[in-house]
């Protein structure tokens, strides 16, 4: 692909800018810095694979979208324009030329040989940086990432992502080891296994278990049993030790009851209660002579007491007096102010009567009556005089404006009605702008006519030459038939390719030629140099000597020749030996001696031998190189005249002279721009007639509708002030026709408005008069003048109705002070009537007095009765005592006397006594008793005889040692049976602890989140190792697939741009693959041991090589270089150019520089190169 | 066929004390809520079981795992059969491919109201021998698995219907076959349609059947009662039926699950980075959650998309990194969901097919990646090549992890995970 013309709508520093890189394959474009070197470079980049969302060349301060259109060459012939935008979707509209056929995104992405930006950035972008960064990273590649890796960016990259691959991978796994995370998993995998193992419940186990807790429980039965048994005995001597102490008692008690006797009617109890009834018989005989004295003073203290029961008999009475005496105090003292208040209100009353009118009283304010009914009366009628004066006032202040609002209207109508709009005035308005746009297009379309003309007549000059019939008219050159420019492209095509295959097969011949030569004289000066025997020479001699020695076997050594054998061998002796006159065995030592020499010689210059012969096989090799060269070039150069041949009998068809391709493809350009132009300048005369057609219509209309003549101005100022009077006119006419319709839009309704406020003004007087009939009835029915206003009314109505409610208040009063007047006298009558009654003394006292006497007589009469009550019922209480007193004594007596006489016994004393015998019987057998309850719950279960009578016959000296013996067989088996026990429950606790609660399970989750870690990390490292194969797949075939005739392709760069000092590139046979350049004295090198500047051209020729491969299997791609040279001496400079112009024809190379030398460099060697100058293009 | 109102539970592999498989510990992780999942599951439905007072409980095969590597699970089991033995609540129950007799010899004497079937023939209960009243007239028909891979027709052997009872068959079978079980006791809807029972408690199948298999005669699949790997996501539980005056009245689904498992696939757009994973990981996270109904819920976090975080995500360390931020997201909700795995599919917001076309090397390569697509001999060939050491040191461990080297979807995520990590670190490299 070539770009022919870019022309950039809005990029960075460019606006509308077009830039045209000609037809040629190298073009140079020099600008100074800042001039847009880098903008260009990148415009082209993304013009072709698309701009960035995001992209610094985006200006704000550009109107309009980034855009730039091309027109691009393929390599299959056609040529593209298109137009490519910043954006999401459809960036790219276009065709491709000549044809019908669209092209969009991906159709031109198709074009482009589906390559990318990157790739394009990386392989065919340069810039000095790039060269530099490429030219270090050479010193630590090898031979596969040189080659390859730059289309990754650098080739170390390559390396980069593989060393990162293992490295990340290496993490994960190693075969050895035990960091990486796998070899970790592992580890702990495994130990968890046994972890597991160690930790699970078997069934044997389990069983075990079980066994053990059964077999505990069995021993502990068997102890629990024997303990049981000792446990009797131990209880059994235990209790007969026990019953020793308290059976040897019983039997001494036993001896004691014998001895005492005690008559039948004497016991401990009647013992006790004789001693009791003497001591009760004492106490009570004190207590009677108390309860006699004590009833004497009682008695004597009534007697003596005085009382007033005619009080007491009134006493109800004095309680009333002392109740209501001061309610009647109070009232008594309110009675002159009530009085003064009630004649001070019936004043205030009487005073505003006549106020109001004279001839009111009291009596008549007693008489006055206002109904609810007359008041709502009153009220609404007081409201509607209001409302009515309130409309009233309104339609009198809105009336007059009114009025004459519409009268004006109607007059200034009249005067407008005869103002009305001309369509032809506005149509010519309407039309001016159409007019205007005619006139100005109507110059640009003359001016683009006369233009055209030019071009055509230039063009049509261009074409002549050309013709097989020169001065053709333009009609006859129009229908000229020619060729499709596809057609001719294609031939172009094939005839560069071909041209381009011959130039090749040239420089190669020439190469071959030359590295033959060299060769040749190489060998000529090593041979000169230094005489080495050759190795035909060496065997040649070695050949004679061992012939010589197969002739002396045969003539001294065999043992049996024959006669005829014998002839031969002389004459084979003769012929060997020649001329010489030496014997057979002398000359046989001689050549011996020479074939050895030359050996020997050859030996000593083993390396110089093996330098000749490699240079024997180099010439070899070249000389056949140069054959095949021949070969191919010859065959070339068929192809060449072939194409040629067609080419003279394809343009022999059509009215062309047989011109090279590119000169009639030139012409085929310039005459396809001729029809072209041709085609506009007929459209551009047709649509100048259409245009004078138009304003002629226009200037028509307006004189028609214009007033005055023409004076000396110009047609177009006379248009201008014609325009402005209808302008003017139409104003006018518009701003009365607008004013008018206001009117007639606003006059009915004010007219109706009016009407409305008339009728209103109407209706209010009806309602006003009778309203005041209305109100002379209501008058009337409150007796009040007839000329009273409402307000008037409605006041003495309120001072009326106050003056009633004073004068009910006074009324009121009045019956107050009476009520309480009587009070008072009643009071005192009956105060007086009880005085009469219980105390005539106290009758004139004053009221207070007397109440207050009358009182403390009742105080104390009522004291007097409290205490004769007490002392009446306290002498009866001791009355009482006396009496049980006398009882208690008599009863008493007679007891002791009964108990006397039942024992028989005279006197209380020796009753007593005895009674002490018969208790200490009485104690001795309840002892007895004790001890016999002791004994049989000693005996426990036993019989108590069998158990008695065997503690009769025991030893009881010896019965505690019986029982320590066994005491101690019983504590041993207890002993015995607690470690029993001990263990049953330690064997009960483990197998309780077999609950089902597995710490297997447990584990065996810690093992499959081992496991899911695995699956993880494995997942992490499957694609990393993955990825490693797939990038040594893909280098391996790229390597296996390019390597070989790109490692020609460098070597031979290389040698251009050095000049011959450096002639291949080779592989090291190490691991590593380690690259090697080849000097020209055959010796080798690796990258980091060049010098930087070779290192460069190094980096150069390997990328250069590259491009050459990438463009022979798909589309070529526009190389750009920015500047690369520009570290390079002038000879290194020289030579890599040299390589650029040697470059296939397919291959476009854009030059940036902003060095002047380097633009001199260039036109020094290509004069035809005519460079873009940035600054003014 | 009038009788006694009556519901019972009918359940299918519980597999008790089989592990919760791909769960990976980190920390934080909530494991103690997970060590016992299948356990709590079967105490759920013995719960069940008691709350709702049924009149017993099916269990149709594999309620084991396997032998049992540990007596505790037997020991434990019998606690949970005493529960029930104690609310008089008896269990019948078929032994699967997975607790064969051949595979799982007990060693442990079940509880009296454990009734389990002959694997030898086909054997009936009634009511009378499961001690339920007289009045509840059922007859339950079952035969479990002598051995794993039992390929006869077992359903076809069953006895006639009992005359005027509910009859249950019980049985373990893969029926006509599902890809995700191995095929037992094949038989067909029509076979069980032919012994004229009522209900047809299936097993085997850990998917529950819904819809029903067959409404009349009504033929289900309850699926486990706890889900044990990330195939098996959502609710997971039994079936509680009601039968009334001998016929089916409902089967509602009760689930016994304490753990979820949820499968969050977040796809990145081309302009996502790594914050917007984040924000989408905690969206979905909750949806997840809401899903889970209260229940514990293990997420496999599954992120595909070409976006601008696939850059970042290819780099050594982030992805490890990336994994830690999700589960620290996860922490946001306390004990409440475990992060199962986190699976990176992303891919670089770039036109690959436009790079497969280039003449250059990368061209070359993405065009290899094409041509293994496929074709998955030459795919495994090269898998086990770059992993034959790994596979050698490892093989029995991989096997336990679920890696299979052979197996195809594998295989082609590794091959994107590999093409997207050639692409970033060569896109970024240039």
């Amino acid at each position: 692909m070539k770009i022919r013309e870019i022309d950039i709508e809005n990029f960075g520093i460019f606006t509308d800018r077009h830039f045209d890189f000609g037809e040629s394959s190298f073009q140079l474009i020099h600008g100074p810095n800042e001039a847009g070197k880098s903008t260009l470079l990148q415009l082209l980049r993304q013009l072709q694979f698309g701009f960035p969302t995001r992209s610094p060349y985006q200006f704000e301060t550009h109107a309009g979208e980034m855009a730039a259109r091309a027109l691009i060459d393929i390599a299959d012939g056609r040529r593209i324009s298109f137009r490519r935008r910043k954006g999401r979707n459809a960036t790219v509209v276009g065709e491709v030329e000549g044809t019908a056929e669209k092209i969009n995104d991906s159709t031109l992405n198709g074009l482009l040989g589906s390559a990318n930006i990157d790739l394009y950035q990386h392989v065919f972008g340069f810039s000095l940086t790039e060269l530099a960064r490429g030219e270090e990273s050479l010193k630590h590649a090898n031979l596969n990432e040189a080659m390859f890796g730059g289309s990754l960016g650098s080739p170390s990259n390559l390396q980069e992502i593989q060393k990162s691959l293992d490295s990340e991978a290496a993490g994960l796994f190693k075969n050895t080891g035990t960091k990486p995370v796998v070899n970790s998993l592992l580890r702990g995998i495994r130990s968890r296994s046994t972890e597991i193992k160690n930790a699970t419940l078997k069934p044997r186990e389990f069983e075990d278990k079980q066994k053990e807790l059964r077999s505990a429980e069995e021993r502990v039965a068997s102890l629990s049993e024997s303990r049981g048994e000792t446990q009797q005995q131990l209880s059994h001597l235990d209790r007969l030790c026990q019953a020793v102490e308290p059976w040897l008692e019983r039997n001494s008690i036993e001896d004691e009851l014998e001895q005492i006797a005690v008559p039948a009617g004497v016991t401990a109890a009647s013992g006790a209660e004789m001693q009791q009834l003497l001591i009760d018989q004492s106490r009570a005989t004190s207590s009677l002579d108390d309860a006699t004295k004590e009833l004497a003073e009682t008695e004597q203290q009534l007697n003596e007491l005085k009382l007033a029961p005619e009080v007491l008999g009134v006493e109800a009475k004095i309680r009333s007096l002392e109740k209501d005496f001061s309610r009647v105090e109070r009232d008594r003292e309110l009675l002159p102010q009530l009085r003064s208040q009630s004649q001070t209100i019936l004043a205030d009353v009487q005073s505003r009567l006549a106020e109001l009118n004279p001839e009111w009283n009291l009596d008549y304010l007693d008489s006055f009556q206002s109904s609810l009914e007359q008041r709502e009366m009153l009220e609404e009628l007081t409201a509607r005089q209001a409302d009515l004066t309130k409309r009233q006032a309104e339609v009198e202040a809105r009336r007059p404006d009114l009025k004459q609002r519409v009268d004006s209207a109607a007059i200034h109508l009249t005067e407008l009605a005869s103002v009305r709009p001309v369509p032809e005035i506005e149509e010519l308005l309407e039309r001016e702008s159409a007019f205007r746009s005619a006139v100005a297009s109507l110059g640009e379309s003359t001016a683009n006519a006369a233009s055209l003309n030019r071009q055509l007549s230039t063009l049509k000059k261009r074409l002549s030459p050309v013709l097989a019939t020169p001065k053709l008219a333009d009609d006859e050159l129009a229908a000229l038939p020619v060729p499709l420019e596809s057609l001719l492209r294609s031939f172009q095509e094939r005839h560069t390719v071909a041209e381009s295959a011959l130039a090749n097969s040239e420089a190669r011949c020439e190469q071959f030629s030359e590295t033959l030569q060299e060769k040749q004289a190489e060998l000529a000066a090593k041979t000169a140099a230094e005489q080495v025997p050759d190795r035909l020479q060496l065997e040649g001699q070695r050949e004679r000597r061992d012939a010589g020695w197969t002739l002396i076997r045969r003539k001294f050594l065999a043992e049996s020749e024959s006669d005829s054998d014998s002839g031969s061998v002389e004459q084979e002796i003769e012929s060997w030996i020649g001329k010489t006159a030496e014997s057979l065995p002398d000359l046989y030592e001689r050549e011996t001696s020479e074939a050895d020499r030359l050996a020997d010689d050859r030996q000593a210059k083993a390396e110089i031998v093996a330098q000749r012969d490699q240079l024997l096989a180099d010439i070899e090799r070249a000389a056949k190189s140069l054959t095949d060269a021949n070969l191919k070039r010859d065959a070339r150069k068929q192809e060449l005249e072939g194409v040629s041949d067609e080419w003279n009998d394809l343009l022999a068809g059509f009215n062309v002279k047989p011109h090279p391709p590119e000169v009639i493809l030139e012409w085929h350009r310039t005459f396809e721009s001729w029809l072209d132009v041709r085609s506009k300048l007929i459209d551009s005369q047709t649509r100048t007639k259409q245009l004078q057609e138009q304003t002629a219509d226009f200037e028509k209309l307006l004189t028609s509708h214009s007033e005055g003549e023409t004076g000396n101005e110009s047609a177009a100022a006379t248009i201008d002030r014609k325009l402005a009077a209808i302008r003017r006119r139409s104003e006018e006419i518009r701003k009365f026709e607008l004013e008018r319709q206001q009117i007639e839009k606003s006059l009915p309704a004010d007219r109706a408005s009016l009407e409305s406020l008339n009728e209103e003004s109407s209706r209010l007087d009806d309602e006003r008069a009778t309203w005041s009939l209305e109100w002379s009835s209501l008058l009337s029915k409150f007796g009040f003048p007839d000329d009273w206003s409402v307000r008037i009314a409605s006041k003495t109505l309120q001072e009326l109705h106050d003056a009633k409610q004073k004068y009910r208040e006074s009324k009121s009063l009045e019956e107050q002070t009476s009520n309480l007047h009587e009070e008072v006298t009643s009071f005192h009558d009956k105060a007086r009537s009880v005085c009469m009654e219980i105390r005539p003394d106290l009758v004139d006292f004053p009221i207070s007095d007397m109440v207050s006497r009358l009182s403390d007589d009742l105080v104390q009469a009522a004291n007097a009765e409290r205490q004769h009550t007490s002392l009446h019922e306290n002498a009866e209480r001791i009355r009482r005592r006396v009496k049980a007193g006398e009882d208690e004594a008599a009863e008493l007596s007679s007891r002791i006397d009964e108990l006397l006489k039942v024992a028989e016994i005279s006197s209380p004393e020796d009753f007593l006594e005895i009674a002490q015998q018969a208790q200490r019987q009485q104690d001795l057998q309840v002892e007895h008793a004790a001890l016999t309850r002791d004994l049989k719950r000693l005996a426990g279960a036993e019989d108590v005889e069998t158990f008695l009578s065997e503690l009769a016959e025991s030893d009881t000296d010896t019965l505690p040692l019986k029982r320590d013996e066994v005491q101690q067989r019983h504590q041993q088996i207890d002993k015995e049976r607690d470690e029993a026990l001990r263990l049953e429950s330690e064997a009960r606790t483990v197998f309780q602890s077999m609950d089902g609660t597995s710490e297997a399970a447990a584990l065996q989750l810690e093992q499959e989140s081992g496991y899911a870690q695995l699956g993880s990390t494995v997942d992490r490292l499957a694609p990393l190792v993955i990825a490693q194969t797939l990038l040594k797949r893909a280098v391996e075939r790229f390597e296996k697939e390019h390597q070989p005739a790109m490692l020609t392709e460098v070597g031979r760069l290389l040698s251009r741009m050095t000049a011959g000092r450096y002639v291949g590139i080779r592989r090291r046979l190490d691991d590593a693959g380690t690259m090697q350049i080849e000097q020209q004295n055959g010796k080798l090198k690796t990258p980091d041991q060049l010098s930087t500047g070779t290192r460069e051209q190094l980096y150069l020729a390997i990328r250069l090589a590259y491009v050459q491969h990438y463009c022979q299997e798909s589309e070529p791609l526009p190389l750009i270089m920015d500047d690369i040279l520009v570290n390079f001496d002038e000879q290194r400079a020289k030579n890599t150019l040299e390589v650029l112009f040697e470059l296939p024809n397919e291959i476009q190379v854009l030059f940036l520089t902003c060095h002047e030398h380097m633009t001199e460099l260039v036109r020094k060697l290509r004069p035809d190169v005519v460079p873009i100058e940035l600054a003014t293009a | 066929m009038p009788g006694d109102s009556f519901r019972f539970i009918h359940a299918a592999d519980i597999h008790i004390d089989s592990p919760l498989r791909g769960l990976e510990a980190y920390p934080g992780a909530p494991t103690e809520r997970l060590r016992n999942a299948t356990r709590e599951a079967f105490e759920n439905l013995v719960q069940l079981a008691i709350d709702e007072a049924v009149a017993f409980v099916i269990i149709a095969g594999d309620l084991f795992d396997g032998q049992w590597k540990d007596m505790n699970t037997g020991i434990w089991t019998a606690g949970q059969f005493r529960r029930l033995e104690r609310a008089r609540i008896p269990v019948c129950l078929i032994r699967g491919n997975h607790d064969a007799e051949s595979k799982v010899r007990t060693g442990i004497r079940w509880p009296s109201n454990v009734h389990e079937f002959s694997v030898r023939r086909p054997e009936t209960f009634t009511a009378k021998q499961l001690g339920l009243p007289e009045s509840i007239d059922v007859a339950v028909h079952g035969q479990g698995f002598a051995k794993p891979d039992i390929q006869e027709d077992l359903a076809a052997g069953y006895p006639d219907a009992v005359s005027g009872h509910f009859n249950i068959g019980v049985l373990h079978t893969s029926l006509t076959g599902n890809p995700a079980h191995d095929r037992y006791a094949a038989t067909t809807v029509e076979v069980l349609r032919n012994r004229s029972y009522d209900y047809w408690a299936l097993g085997h199948i850990h998917i529950r059947s819904e819809p029903p298999i067959s409404e009349t005669p009504f033929v289900a699949f309850s699926g486990n009662t706890q889900g044990r790997h990330i195939r098996e996501t959502g609710a997971k539980g039994c079936l509680l039926v009601s039968v009334e005056d001998g016929t089916i009245a409902s089967t509602e689904f009760q689930e016994t699950d304490t753990l979820r498992w949820h499968r969050a696939a977040i796809t990145l757009d081309t302009s996502d980075s790594l914050s917007d994973l984040y924000e989408k990981t905690r969206d979905a996270l909750q949806e997840c959650l809401d899903a889970s109904d209260g229940r514990f819920a293990a997420v496999r976090v599954e992120i595909s998309g070409a976006c601008a975080a696939h850059r970042e995500l290819v780099q050594s360390g982030v992805q490890e990194e990336v994994v830690s931020q999700i589960r620290d997201i996860a922490n946001e909700w306390d004990d409440e969901i475990w992060i199962e795995k986190v699976k990176l599919n992303t891919s670089p917001p770039i036109n690959v097919e436009q790079l497969r076309q280039g003449q250059d090397l990368l061209g070359e390569l993405l065009r290899d990646v094409q041509n293994l697509c496929t074709n998955h001999e030459q795919l495994a060939e090269l898998v086990a090549e770059s992993l034959a050491t790994l596979s050698s040191k490892a093989g029995p461990e991989l096997q336990a992890a679920d890696i299979s080297l052979a197996d195809s979807d594998q295989l082609q995520t590794w091959l994107q995970q590999a093409e997207g990590l050639l692409l970033a670190r060569l896109e970024a490299e240039a």
